[in-house]
């Protein structure tokens, strides 16, 4: 049930505040892409991000709930704009 | 007959699972540990008609896989001790994310009663649950409840009281998933039984998932039994196809497959009625994690913390110093006066002084634990790990080791024991060893012996905060050193829930300011005891026979003198004060002080200050009453020590006492923190390498500072 549409795939540290996005991908291993994605950041999941800190750090919006999430983090996830 | 039943209460952080157990159970709790890791294990107690129901508060977690030893302690419990029922504490607001570990339940296929908690909350966000609804579809009974003000408890009771005695009629239905799933988890499933692979205690469905998740454990428990190894390489086959036919890891379809079946169970049971608006906790964090105002807003706040717990402990503080006082006066009275007892003195100088002497900090240590429980309790405490993970990364520490090195300013005690928020074994572990360089309250009376006899006043605040600065930076310095030797890794990424602030119930703060306290007191207790009785033998012991003096004598002849009474009083103290360090430099205290003083003249330091700071292991701030002892100056009030801050600078110069305070900043800390650290490390490995660690960084740094020194005032 992939969204198909031609917004360009960004990492989250450059994807825009307050629209909705889409996860494309995660990576940075197993451990933890499964330990994201209990938390309900895997592929097809909608999230928002909420507020944009220096270099990268952000939080966002998943599930119903407030998420933050480390600079070294955003950059393995992969979003797009829907 | 009572009947015992053993249940356990499970479910994520932040959803309240705390506040329902207090409520359950109210003051009857028990904190442990479960053996090997640092995860408190709570029991609590409470009774329904004649059943006694024994009740394990789990570690919150969002998932039972291998990810955390959390969550490995929470499904090991479930499966090896079989608790009768688990009590699953959901977030009634927010029930998708919460669901998640409840569907794990549902696959482990045991006994389960769902507890929606702060159900007010989700009625004010116009968020409805259709409760029958939501026991067909999961099969366990549901129960509303409002944990911190107690509503719907009695219920909850009720119901467990009635599942323990059925349990089989209330175990929660299968998870039903699609064909893509069900399939393969099928198929290894098949395996796993007929290859006799489904040790006592465990469901073949269950370990299939588990092994479709590639969860660690499991994969290890299966490959330690006989041809088990064969048999995973098969279950390879349907993982490798499912992988194929989705193209993703099948761990994450695993996930996908749960969260889907838990939005179409919400489709059915929740009703929103009420436009989501801005909240409060989403306009409190625009300012507290603010990028500009954030870490000036939490250090301000840190500062009013800092200043109460000095300010509130400090009338505490001197009751008990008196109470102290009082105790050893009393003890004393039971020997005629003048007479020279070595009971009275074991008792009153050792035990009562020692002991005394550190519990002196109760209300500080306590006052900290008080300021933690409420910083937790109303979810600050997460935006602080936030807003302090970027400058923490920087020396290879997680956001949330800032929380107890900033504490370690307080005392260590409670620093060392928040370090258990940790995740990791390496951050946790390289957190722990560093917190004692930061200068704790106990170094107070030591600076302010110092400072004041060997610097101008001008100069006095910048010298101060010179010390400070040398421990934050030394600190900084230990752990990248740590991080990049003895705890290696990558850095743990950053993730977080910000739960909605909430205001903490007084009974929920108190209850674990006193747990903690109580720890401390267990802990750090027996040892402290043990070493005020060893460290007054070891200044008491050997006696010297012959004095060189004829103190007696002396004394005799001054009570004979023709002087005024009050200059035969202090002639004869200062002659018992000379007898007392006479005495004290022969014992082993003064005996170690004496011998190593070849060693600790690199640094400035002469047998006085070796004996002070010998004496001064069990707590940092004796180190001002043993160099009363030593200059004879009889005993010392460490709030005012105005005879000794003169005696001083007679003996060393301003370098040496830099390097005196540097010393004690730096090295060993004190028995208490010895103590903590060897509980929480659950090791006396580490906690003796913190021991050695900082005493040997203490002398090359103290050394160090001195030779550099020394060449700039012979300039």
């Amino acid at each position: 049930m992939t969204i198909v549409n031609n917004m360009p795939v960004v990492s989250l540290t450059f994807a825009p505040a307050g629209a909705k996005l889409i996860v494309v991908s995660t990576s940075g291993g197993r451990e933890f892409e499964r330990k994201i994605a209990a938390l309900g950041i895997y592929a097809d999941e909608e999230l928002e991000i909420v507020e944009r800190h220096s270099q990268g750090a952000l939080v966002i919006n998943v599930k119903g709930t407030r998420l933050a999430i480390g600079q070294g983090m955003s950059k393995k996830i992969k979003v797009k704009v829907i | 007959m009572e009947k015992k039943y053993k249940i356990v209460l499970a479910g994520n952080p932040n959803s309240g699972k705390t506040s329902v157990f207090n409520a359950l159970t109210g003051a009857r709790q028990h904190v442990g540990n479960y053996p090997g890791v640092t995860v408190e294990e709570i029991i609590g107690s409470f009774k329904v008609g004649d059943c006694k129901i024994n009740v394990t508060d789990l570690p919150g977690t969002y998932s039972l896989t291998a990810n955390s030893p959390e969550e490995l302690i929470a499904r090991n419990v479930i499966i090896t001790e079989k608790p009768e029922v688990v009590v699953n504490v959901v977030d009634a607001s927010n029930l998708e994310r919460n669901l998640f570990l409840t569907v794990q339940f549902m696959e482990l296929g045991v006994p389960m009663i769902l507890v929606l908690n702060m159900i007010d909350n989700a009625r004010d966000k116009g968020i409805e649950i259709n409760i029958d609804r939501l026991e067909k579809l999961f099969g366990t009974r549901v129960v509303c409840t409002v944990g911190n003000k107690s509503e719907g408890i009695n219920e909850l009771k009720k119901v467990i009281g009635e599942v323990v005695l059925e349990k089989e009629k209330h175990t929660s239905k299968k998870v039903n998933y699609s064909d893509e799933l069900t399939i393969p988890i099928q198929g290894v499933s098949k395996l796993l039984v007929e290859n006799n692979l489904v040790p006592e205690g465990y469901k073949a469905d269950w370990l299939a998932i588990k092994l479709l998740e590639k969860d660690k454990e499991i994969i290890e428990l299966i490959e330690s039994l006989e041809s088990g190894k064969k048999v995973l390489e098969q279950a390879n086959v349907f993982i490798a196809k499912l992988e194929d036919d989705v193209d993703e890891p099948s761990e994450i379809v695993v996930t996908e497959h749960r969260y889907g079946f838990i939005s179409g169970a919400c489709r059915e049971v929740v009703n929103t009625s009420l436009q989501k608006r801005r909240d409060v906790s989403e306009a409190i964090d625009s300012i507290v994690t603010h990028r500009i105002f954030g870490i000036p807003l939490f250090l301000g706040l840190m500062y009013v913390v800092f200043y109460l717990t000095f300010t509130i402990g400090n009338p505490f503080m001197e009751w008990i110093q008196y109470g102290f006082d009082w105790l050893g006066g009393f003890v004393s009275s039971w020997w005629p006066a003048g007479s020279e007892s070595d009971l009275k003195s074991l008792l009153v100088d050792g035990i009562i002084a020692g002991v005394g002497g550190v519990l002196v900090f109760l209300p500080n240590i306590t006052f900290l634990f008080l300021a933690i429980a409420i910083l937790e309790g109303t979810g600050y405490m997460a935006r602080v790990a936030f807003i302090m993970d970027r400058l923490m990364n920087k020396i290879g520490l997680h956001g949330k080791s800032f929380i107890p090195m900033l504490i370690g300013f307080g005392c260590s005690v409670p620093a060392i024991m928040g370090t258990r928020t940790l995740n990791l074994k390496r951050d946790r572990m390289t957190t722990m060893l560093v917190v004692p360089l930061m200068s704790c309250g106990a170094r107070i009376p030591i600076y302010a012996l110092i400072i004041p006899a060997f610097f101008s006043k001008q100069l006095e605040a910048p010298v101060m905060f010179s010390i400070y600065l040398i421990g934050i930076i030394v600190a900084i310095l230990c752990a990248k050193l740590l991080r990049s030797t003895l705890f290696k890794g990558e850095n743990e990424p950053f993730v977080m829930e910000l739960p909605p602030y909430r205001i903490p119930t007084f009974k929920s703060i108190g209850i674990h300011m006193w747990g903690r306290t109580v720890v401390y007191l267990q802990k750090a207790g027996t040892l402290l005891l043990a070493a005020s009785v060893i460290f007054w033998i070891l200044g008491n012991y050997p006696k010297k026979d012959k004095l060189t003096r004829d103190y007696a004598g002396e004394i005799v002849k001054v009570e004979q003198s023709k002087v005024p009474q009050d200059e035969k009083k202090a002639k004869i103290q200062s002659i018992r004060n000379e007898k007392k360090a006479e005495l004290l430099s022969y014992t082993c205290t003064g005996w170690v002080g004496h011998a190593i003083e070849p060693a600790l003249k690199p640094m400035g330091f002469d047998w006085k200050i070796g004996t002070a700071l010998i004496g001064a292991f069990p707590a940092k701030e004796l180190f001002v009453s043993q160099m009363g002892i030593v200059f004879a100056l009889g005993d010392i009030d460490q709030e005012n020590p105005v005879s000794l801050r003169e005696e001083l600078p007679k003996h060393y110069n301003g370098l040496q006492a830099y390097c005196i305070m540097l010393f004690c900043l730096l090295s060993a800390p004190c028995i208490a923190t010895f103590a903590v650290t060897k509980r929480e490390s659950n090791s006396w490995f580490w906690a003796l390498f913190q021991l050695l660690g900082l005493t040997v960084l203490a002398y090359l740094v103290t050394t160090i500072v001195y030779q550099v020194g020394l060449l700039f005032m012979t300039v």
